[in-house]
C-alpha cells in the first residue's frame, strides 16, 4: 500500500510537466517568497538605494524568458519525437 | 566561395541578432554597473521653529564627503530666492556631515507650511538636492533686519559631476536603472503588435495561412512583453509609490490592451476551421491595433498619472531623461525591442514547421 | 438608402413581432438598477454616472447579442445573396443604435425616478448618450458580427467586446462628470471631439473589415 503510494508520486515526475504544473510551481513559489519577505524585514528591498527592486525587475524578466525558452524546447522535442516516428 | 556540394553552416546567425545580444549586453552592463549621482537621503531633524539655530545631519547616498571636506557649501531654500547659506559644514565621514544654519525668525512669504530644500555643493563631486528636507513652524515676530538674512546669499557657483552617471532622483534612488529594463518592455510589446497587425495586413491582402501564424505569434510573444512590463511595473511601484496597483491610468490603459489581446488568443481557440479562424482573427487584430493608439497614446496624455511626464508632456522628454540616460536607454529600447522579435521568429518558425510537418 | 430602410423595417417587424423583446430590454434595465440601487441605496451625482454607464455597458451588450442570432441560416444566405454586406451592416448598426438609445432613454428614466436627477448640463448627457449609442452599436455590431462565427457566441461578444468598449467609456464619463457638475471647469468639447474621434476610428474600421469578416 505504502509502496504504491510512494510509486504514485513518484510517477507524477516521470510524466512531462505541463505548463499548467510548472504556473503553479512558480506561483507557489512567489507566495512563499512574497511570505519570507514579509516575515524577515520589510526594508529589505528598500536598503541601498532599492537596488533589489532593479535585482528583482531584472530576474523577473529574464526568468519568464527562460520560461518561454524551456516551453518552445519542449515544443520543438515533441516535434522532433513525431518526425521521427513518420 | 561556398562549396556546391556542402550545405550552408546552419549556425551562422543574422547579423541583427548579433546585434541585439551585444547592444543587450552593453544595456546590462552599463545599466547596472554605472554609478549614480550623490544624494541625499535623509536630514535629522526634520524640523524646528523659525528664529533658531540648528544643526542639521545629513546622510547622503553615494557621497564622497571626505575628497574636499572644507569646500563643502550648503543652502536652505525655502523659494526661488529666499536662501539661507549654512554658518558651517562638518564632514563627519563619506556619508555624514552636520550642517549648521541660523533660521531667521521672521518668515519672508506667508504659506500654509514652510518646506525647506537642502542644497548641497562640493567641487570634487557636484551637487545635490533634497525637497522637503526641513519643515519650520513659524514665530509671530515682525523685525525686518531678521527678513534680510534671506536675501542676504544667493546660491551660486554650482559644481557639476563630470563622467558617466545618472541623475539621484528622491524617491527612485537606484530604481532609476529599471529605465532599461521596465520602460522597453511596453515599447517591445507595441512594435510586436505593430508587426503582427502588419502580417495581418498581408493576411488580408494575400489569404496566405503563412501570415496567418506568424501574426499570431507576434501577438503571444508581445503579450509575453506586456506582461512582463506590468509585473515588473507593479514591483517597481511598491517600491516607490507604495501600492503595487495605484489605478494610474497608464496602468489601467496596459492592462486594458493586455485584455483587448488575451480576448484575440481566446478568439483562436474557440473557432476551429483554419480559414475562418485566420480571417477572424485578422480581421481583430487590425481592428484592435487601431484602436489601441487612443488607448495607450492620447488617453493617457489626457489625465493626471503618476508617471512621468503625463499631463501634457510627452513621457520621454525633459527632465526625466538626461543625457547620459539617453546612452543607455535608446540602446535598450531597440535591443529589447530585437529580442522580441527574434523570440518571435523562433515562436512562429516552431509553429510554421508544426503545420507543414 | 431605401434599401437600408427596408432591411431595418424587417428587423424592426421581427423584433417587434416577439412582444416579450423590447419588454425584455426594459425588464433588464429595471431589474438591473433595481440591483444597484438597493446595494447603494442612495446615488450621489458622481455614483450615479458611474451607475448609469455600467448599467448601460451591460444592457448595450445583452440587447446586440441578438443581432446576429436572430435569423436562421438560411436567412444569411438569402441576404448574401441579395444584399450588399455594407447595406447589411448599416441596417443592424441602425437598428442597433435605435435599441441603444431606447435605453439610454428608459435607463435616464428608472434612474432619474429612483435616484433623482442629479443633472446639471443635460444637454451634454444627451450628447454622450447619442455618441455612446451611435458609437457603441458599430463596435458591438462588428464585433458580434465575429462571435457569431465561434462557438460560444455570447462569452465571446463579452470577452471582444469589452476592452475595447473602455475608451470609448471613459471619455463618456468623463463628459457625464461634466454633465453632472462635478468638474465644472472642464471643457466638454475636449471629450465631444475626442469621443468622435475614436467612433470614427471604429467606423472606418468597420465599414473596411466587415465586408471581409462576412463572407465565409
Amino acid at each position: 500500500m505504502k509502496l504504491n503510494k510512494s510509486c504514485h508520486i513518484y510517477g507524477l515526475f516521470h510524466q512531462p510537466m505541463k505548463i499548467g504544473s510548472v504556473l503553479i510551481f512558480l506561483l507557489l513559489f512567489m507566495v512563499q517568497l512574497a511570505q519570507a519577505q514579509q516575515e524577515s524585514s520589510p526594508d529589505y528591498m528598500r536598503s541601498v538605494g532599492k537596488i533589489y527592486v532593479v535585482a528583482g525587475v531584472t530576474l523577473i524578466i529574464l526568468i519568464t524568458i527562460l520560461i518561454y525558452l524551456v516551453i518552445m524546447d519542449r515544443k520543438i522535442s515533441r516535434l522532433e519525437k513525431r518526425q521521427k516516428n513518420e | 566561395m561556398q562549396n556546391a556540394n556542402q550545405p550552408a553552416k546552419p549556425s551562422s546567425l543574422a547579423l541583427w541578432k548579433w546585434a541585439a545580444i551585444l547592444i543587450l549586453i552593453y544595456v546590462f552592463i552599463a545599466g547596472w554597473f554605472v554609478p549614480l549621482k550623490p544624494g541625499i537621503i535623509g536630514v535629522s531633524p526634520d524640523k524646528t521653529v523659525a528664529g533658531d539655530q540648528v544643526v542639521l545631519t545629513v546622510q547622503g547616498y553615494n557621497t564622497y564627503f571626505m575628497k574636499d571636506p572644507d569646500q563643502i557649501r550648503a543652502w536652505l531654500r525655502l523659494t526661488g530666492d529666499t536662501v539661507i547659506k549654512a554658518l558651517r559644514v562638518e564632514v563627519v565621514d563619506d556619508r555624514h556631515l552636520k550642517a549648521a544654519f541660523y533660521i531667521p525668525s521672521v518668515l519672508p512669504v506667508r504659506q500654509d507650511a514652510y518646506p525647506m530644500t537642502l542644497i548641497l555643493d562640493q567641487p570634487s563631486e557636484g551637487s545635490s538636492v533634497l525637497p522637503n528636507a526641513l519643515f519650520i513652524s513659524p514665530a509671530s515676530e515682525t523685525d525686518s533686519a531678521e527678513m534680510a538674512l534671506w536675501f542676504k546669499e544667493k546660491i551660486g557657483n554650482i559644481h557639476q559631476q563630470a563622467g558617466m552617471r545618472y541623475p539621484f532622483r528622491n524617491i527612485l534612488a537606484e530604481t532609476i536603472r529599471n529605465t532599461y529594463f521596465h520602460v522597453p518592455m511596453w515599447f517591445a510589446m507595441i512594435i510586436l503588435f505593430g508587426i503582427s497587425a502588419w502580417y495581418s495586413l498581408r493576411y488580408y491582402r494575400h489569404g496566405s495561412l503563412r501570415d496567418d501564424v506568424i501574426s499570431s505569434a507576434f501577438v503571444r510573444v508581445g503579450l509575453i512583453f506586456g506582461l512582463l512590463g506590468l509585473v515588473t511595473g507593479m514591483l517597481w511601484a511598491k517600491y516607490t509609490w507604495n501600492e503595487y496597483w495605484s489605478w494610474d491610468v497608464k496602468q489601467n490603459m496596459s492592462a486594458i490592451a493586455l485584455l483587448i489581446y488575451a480576448a484575440f488568443m481566446v478568439l483562436r481557440t474557440s473557432v476551429e476551421d483554419e480559414m475562418q479562424r485566420a480571417r477572424l482573427s485578422a480581421g481583430y487584430n487590425m481592428f484592435a491595433f487601431v484602436l489601441l493608439i487612443p488607448l495607450l497614446f492620447i488617453i493617457p496624455r489626457m489625465t493626471d498619472s503618476l508617471h512621468p511626464g503625463n499631463g501634457g508632456n510627452p513621457a520621454m522628454g525633459g527632465e526625466d531623461l538626461d543625457n547620459t540616460m539617453r546612452m543607455v536607454f535608446y540602446p535598450a529600447v531597440i535591443g529589447w525591442i530585437l529580442l522580441g522579435i527574434w523570440i518571435s521568429q523562433l515562436a512562429y518558425r516552431v509553429d510554421l514547421l508544426k503545420r507543414n510537418s | 438608402m431605401g434599401r437600408i430602410w427596408n432591411l431595418v423595417a424587417t428587423e424592426a417587424r421581427i423584433e417587434l413581432r416577439e412582444r416579450f423583446a423590447l419588454a425584455g430590454i426594459l425588464l433588464y434595465v429595471l431589474s438591473a438598477s433595481f440591483i444597484v440601487f438597493t446595494i447603494w441605496r442612495q446615488l450621489p451625482a458622481r455614483e450615479w454616472g458611474l451607475t448609469f454607464w455600467v448599467i448601460y455597458l451591460f444592457c448595450s451588450l445583452m440587447a446586440v447579442l441578438k443581432t446576429f442570432g436572430r435569423e436562421s441560416e438560411g436567412r444569411y444566405y438569402y441576404y448574401y445573396t441579395l444584399y450588399h454586406p455594407l447595406e447589411l451592416f448599416a441596417a443592424k448598426v441602425l437598428y442597433n443604435a435605435a435599441l441603444l438609445i431606447f435605453i439610454f432613454f428608459s435607463l435616464w428614466v428608472v434612474l432619474f425616478v429612483m435616484a433623482g436627477g442629479h443633472m446639471v448640463k443635460g444637454v451634454w448627457f444627451l450628447t454622450a448618450g447619442l455618441i455612446a449609442s451611435g458609437g457603441l452599436s458599430i463596435l458591438l455590431t462588428l464585433i458580434s458580427s465575429i462571435a457569431i462565427k465561434t462557438h460560444q457566441n455570447a462569452s465571446m461578444t463579452a470577452i471582444l467586446a469589452l476592452p475595447l468598449m473602455i475608451p470609448i467609456l471613459i471619455n463618456l464619463l468623463r463628459l457625464t462628470s461634466y454633465a453632472l457638475g462635478t468638474t465644472p471647469d472642464q471643457n466638454p468639447w475636449n471629450e465631444v471631439t475626442m469621443l468622435a474621434s475614436i467612433v470614427s476610428l471604429v467606423t472606418a474600421m468597420s465599414l473596411w473589415l466587415f465586408p471581409y469578416l462576412w463572407r465565409s
